[in-house]
This record gives C-alpha cells, structure tokens and sequence, in this order.
C-alpha cells in the first residue's frame, strides 16, 4: 500500500482489524498472543478514525502477527501433544508373543 | 475465483468438516487424545480459552446448557463470529469486500478485550457464583 500519498486525497481503505482473528486465537489456542491481537485490534480502530492512516496499518500489522504467532504455536502445541500421547501409547501397548 | 485461492477454501472446508466430525463423535473428556490447554497445565489457572473442546463437543451435540458450562465466552460470541463469516462468505460470493461495521467500531474490540479479560481473571475465583464459569466443574 503506497503511504507517500499527500494529503488531501482520498484516504487509504481501512487496514484488517483482525479482532475475530484475535477471539479465536483466545478461544481456542489457549495463548495470550490473542489478547494481544485484541489490543492492537483497538489501535487499528482508533487510530484509523483518528487519520493516523499510516499508524493504522502498523497496528493492523502488528495485530496479525500476534494472531498468526498464536495460531501457529496452538497448532504446533497440539500436534505435539498428540504425537507425546502417542509414542506413550505405542510404548505401553500390551506386547502379545506367539 | 483463482485456482490457488479455490483450492486453500476447499482445504479449509475439509479441515473443518473432519473436526467437526471428531468433536461430535468423541467426548473430550473420555479420550486423552485431546490436547489439553497448556496455561492450564502449567499454572493450574483457566485461561479464557479453557474448557472450548468440550464445550464443542456439548454444542455439536444440541447441549446449550453443558456448553456454557465449560466455556460461557465461547458460546456468547458464537452469534458475533457467526455474523461476521456470514459477511466474508457474502462477500467472497459478490465479489467485494464486505465488513460488518459493528467489527469496526472504534469500542467493539475495547469491550471485546474488557470481557475476555475479566472472564479470564473472575472464572479463577474459586467461590460460587464465580466458579461457575470455571472450565473444570
């Protein structure tokens, strides 16, 4: 997105505020990094209405990286899980002998 | 709709389908294949996402009552998220960028953070009527 315009033109579209993005993250992956996403999710808000255009887009930026951070290590969390819980499985799986 | 976009929506569309799926069939609280929440397991404390699956799992299974046992938060924005897909599917469909204003407001995402956080801190009072929003009762 070109920032360098001169003022006077049309203001730039409003930068993705990520809240919905940010609840999920809180709902499911269990992680602060949502209530992050939350936070900056209010700057992009405020600072877009207030024409800090080019603040609005740091904070939109911001927002998603916190959402996709805390996205990405719920994931990894539960795919470690789930492979922990089963090597324990296999490790204790009664051994028949013939 | 570009080929790489149509095929990340029909990878999405599985990957939920096959959730879905899992948390209707099988109970959370039955099998230990679910993972479970790590601020949990390392503080002892509910944090605002605790008891999700298993609220998943009563919702997917018509249980209201259960749900909002194990997470109230989870089923009081249902309505909102539901609302706002509603609007990104809309718009994926025409063609434009459609939002729901109300996502936009400048308090929306204040409030939004207000109760996240005082759910988080008044579900870890262990004394009723409090306790009843914990994950774990």
């Amino acid at each position: 997105m070109d920032l360098t315009q001169p003022s006077g033109q049309m203001p730039p579209p409003r930068p993705k505020n990520w809240l919905v993005e940010s609840i999920l993250v809180t709902l499911f992956c269990c992680l602060p990094f949502g209530i992050v996403g939350i936070v900056n999710s209010a700057s992009v808000n405020s600072r877009y209405d207030a024409g800090d255009y080019a603040g609005a887009l740091s904070a939109s930026q911001q927002a998603g990286k916190w959402t996709k951070i805390g996205f990405w290590v719920g994931l990894a969390v539960c795919v470690l899980y789930i492979l922990f819980v089963f090597i324990i499985g296999v490790s204790f799986l009664p051994r028949y002998s013939s | 709709m570009p080929l790489k976009k149509s095929l990340y929506f029909a990878l999405v569309t599985i990957v939920i389908a096959a959730l879905a799926f899992i948390y209707y069939r099988y109970n959370p609280v039955k099998y230990g294949l679910f993972p479970k929440c790590p601020f949990y397991v390392l503080t002892g404390f509910n944090c605002p996402g605790c008891g999700s699956q298993r609220a998943i799992h009563c919702l997917l299974n018509g249980d209201f009552k259960g749900a909002s046992g194990y997470n109230l938060l989870l089923v009081v924005s249902l309505p909102f998220l539901s609302v706002h897909f509603f609007y990104k599917i809309k718009s994926a469909l025409v063609k434009k960028d459609l939002r729901w204003k109300l996502i936009y407001h400048p308090l929306t995402p204040k409030v939004v953070f207000v109760v996240a956080v005082v759910f988080w801190v008044v579900r870890n009072i262990p004394v009723l009527p409090f306790s009843y929003l914990a994950a774990n009762h």
